[in-house]
């Protein structure tokens, strides 16, 4: 295993995040998540899209928020394509 | 590491709170109203579970629509490229035969089901384009049973990790995991422990991932696995984003506007046929892509997924779905997008009788996990939920025999102390990366076409050894950034997940042959004459993995393979 081997392409992971203004706290996206992205902060008593690595793009979340405050913005290139990665075409 | 250790005492423990876990307690409860449950939940029961995110249909055999209990098994078994001929036969009949009444059962239970204006179930046949029927269902399908499991006095252990399987003498006396927000230690003393932890799916970044922790714990809990070397699965996707295209693969073309499924493929079945899927690739090396899915190929009457999604009660599923398409970036007027393909290795391979028992005494099994351990007692792809709900109902049937003699077993200290040090050990390490990005770079790894569609024996002995290599170096590479809950749980994913790899490529090097989706291409025919037998797979007497055969006792089954009595009478 070498070193670049772990090195992720941001290109193929989603990223998430919550807005801080917007989220009143009612933990509906940390329920729905199967996947622990978020994380609830104790001291602002607000949710955290604390591990967006692990997100799989079933927009749960960002759809039973009741506030807006989610977004999900999806990888651009598949996580990893077995027909089009091994011949260099999506590099 | 000082951690509090919350221990508790019930009859039976269910780990894992989806809708398998969820139906089997309810039943359970209705059967036997005193007996305690207690279920074990790594999220919040009646939320997570793949239930909620990927489910919307249900196989049944629909007497109104034709269905067919012996057709629909004839299929299954002579058809199905999911371990064709490789069924347990008995465990088929026995699981079809509830395919009539089940989804009944489950609207008595307070499962919603979707009904036409005359009040009959709505359901669609022929459901994949296999000789069975399905319902459909919204995404809260799963609410009303776990009402009813909590008004029962089912004790919930919500965030509460599940590790691993407490034996003495051989038999299971309970299970350990851990809170992920607290990571107190959880240890439950139970009388009888049904797994429903799910497939291990290594797939990462897909809605299906799951780890193998259930399989890690029962195997060494000493349960045997039963068919490890199928269900894997391929899908057709939207190149670049990767997301899922149901459906249309025999409308796949080249940039030539040859259409490629006719030119590759072996069968019309829904399943992509890895002929198919080695074609694609050599088109592309050709210089013939992209490749494109044109819908301008498609028959007029296709209903497609709009046709599919018609159901009357399944309004948030519906809204749902038109939420994703729009956030997705996929251009739905694009009659001809580009296309690719995902591999999916869906281990579901926990081995389990008529009843849900594994081979170990009080452990049991339901659900996906069990699919092809049970040796496809059936296996409609996108029939996950049914899987789920049936086995639930007819584990809690058996169970209910059994319970009223079942007693508690004592805890092995010593056991109980290493599964407890196991838990934290990655809390001492300290490398640079993370532990989910050795399981991103492994997910990527097992997908390559050497190691997944063109396998041979020389490259999984090669990537044997480079998860060898992983196992011996991670420790060394990965630290916690924090130690909590959810990062001492991807630690914990990624040891199993090399050693459950590793064991799987052992078992799919074991079977020279290909037989439905379990494709090699050192060996490309089915082998009835070598390879009608079932590969199992346990924990050797030595700790290491012993793998073996079994006899098919084809000669009882209803369906055999041309040529049976020679297989039969060489054995």
């Amino acid at each position: 295993m070498r070193i670049s081997d772990l090195q992720d392409d941001p290109r193929r992971l989603n990223n998430v995040t919550v807005d801080p203004d917007l989220c009143m706290g009612c933990m509906k996206c940390i329920r729905t998540c199967c996947y622990d992205v978020y994380e609830w902060d104790p001291v602002e008593k607000l949710s955290t899209a604390a591990y967006p690595e692990e997100c799989v793009s079933c927009y749960q979340c960002m759809y039973f928020c009741p506030a807006g405050a989610i977004k999900v913005e999806e990888a651009e290139l598949s996580f990893y394509d077995q027909l089009y990665d091994p011949l260099g075409m999506n590099d | 590491m000082e951690n509090n250790t919350k221990t508790y005492i019930t009859d039976v423990l269910v780990v894992g709170g989806g809708l398998g876990g969820a139906v089997m307690a309810q039943k359970l409860h209705m059967l036997k109203p005193d007996v305690k449950i207690t279920i074990m939940e790594k999220g919040y029961f009646g939320y997570t579970g793949q239930t909620t995110k990927a489910g919307h249909g249900m196989c049944m055999l629909s007497p109104e629509a034709g269905d067919d209990i012996y057709e629909m098994m004839k299929e299954q078994v002579e058809m199905n490229p999911y371990g064709t001929y490789l069924n347990d036969q008995d465990y088929l009949v026995e699981y079809q035969k509830e395919q009539y009444t089940y989804i009944q059962e489950l609207e008595r239970m307070g499962g919603k089901f979707s009904h036409e204006p005359d009040g009959s179930l709505h359901h669609h046949h022929e459901f994949e384009g296999k000789k069975i029927s399905a319902v459909q269902i919204d995404v809260d399908f799963m609410t009303p049973f776990c009402k009813q499991v909590m008004a029962g006095g089912a004790q919930i252990l919500e965030r509460t990790y599940f590790t691993d399987l407490l034996t003495n003498d051989g038999k299971v006396v309970g299970a350990v995991g851990f809170n992920l927000d607290t990571t107190d230690i959880v240890v439950v003393r139970a009388k009888e422990v049904v797994l429903a932890t799910n497939e291990f799916n290594p797939s990462c970044r897909d809605m299906f991932y799951a780890p193998a922790t259930g399989y890690m714990a029962a195997y060494e809990a000493g349960a045997q696995l039963r068919n490890v070397e199928h269900l894997t699965e391929w899908d057709l996707v939207y190149r670049n984003t990767g997301n899922f295209l149901y459906g249309v693969h025999w409308v796949v073309s080249n940039s030539k506007g040859e259409n490629i499924f006719k030119k590759y493929n072996s069968h019309s079945l829904e399943e992509l046929d890895v002929n198919l899927i080695r074609g694609m690739a050599k088109e592309l090396e050709m210089g013939n892509g992209p490749l494109v899915a044109d819908f301008t190929q498609l028959p007029k009457t296709n209903e497609g997924a709009d046709g599919f999604f018609h159901g009357i009660e399944m309004k948030q599923r519906l809204d749902l779905d038109d939420f994703i398409r729009e956030h997705q970036d996929i251009d739905l007027s694009n009659p001809k997008p580009e296309v690719s393909v995902s591999y999916r290795v869906s281990i579901r391979s926990l081995r389990i009788d008529v009843e849900g028992k594994t081979t170990v005494p009080h452990l049991w099994g339901l659900g996906q996990m069990t699919t092809a351990g049970s040796a496809h007692g059936s296996w409609v792809h996108g029939d996950g939920l049914g899987v789920a709900s049936k086995t639930g109902l007819m584990t809690a049937k058996a169970m209910a025999k059994y319970i009223d003699d079942s007693e508690l077993g004592e805890i092995d200290e010593k056991q109980l102390e290493f599964f407890k040090n196991r838990i934290f050990e990655a809390a001492e390490y300290k490398g640079e990366f993370r532990p989910d990005h050795v399981i991103r770079h492994i997910s990527r790894l097992i997908k390559k076409p050497e190691y997944s569609f063109n396998k041979t024996e020389e490259t999984m002995t090669e990537l044997i050894a480079e998860l060898n290599e992983i196992r011996d170096q991670y420790k060394d590479m990965i630290h916690l950034p924090k130690v909590n809950g959810h990062y001492l749980a991807k630690a914990i994913e990624l040891r199993t997940m090399i050693d459950m790899l590793e064991m799987m490529f052992m078992v799919f090097k074991t079977r020279k042959e290909s037989r439905g989706c379990f494709s090699r291409l050192d060996y490309p025919e089915r082998d009835d004459k070598n390879w009608l037998k079932w590969v199992i797979l346990e924990k050797g007497e030595d700790g290491k993995p012993s793998i073996f055969t079994e006899r098919i006792p084809i000669e009882r089954y209803p369906f055999k393979p041309e040529g049976w009595e020679e297989i039969a009478m060489a054995e």
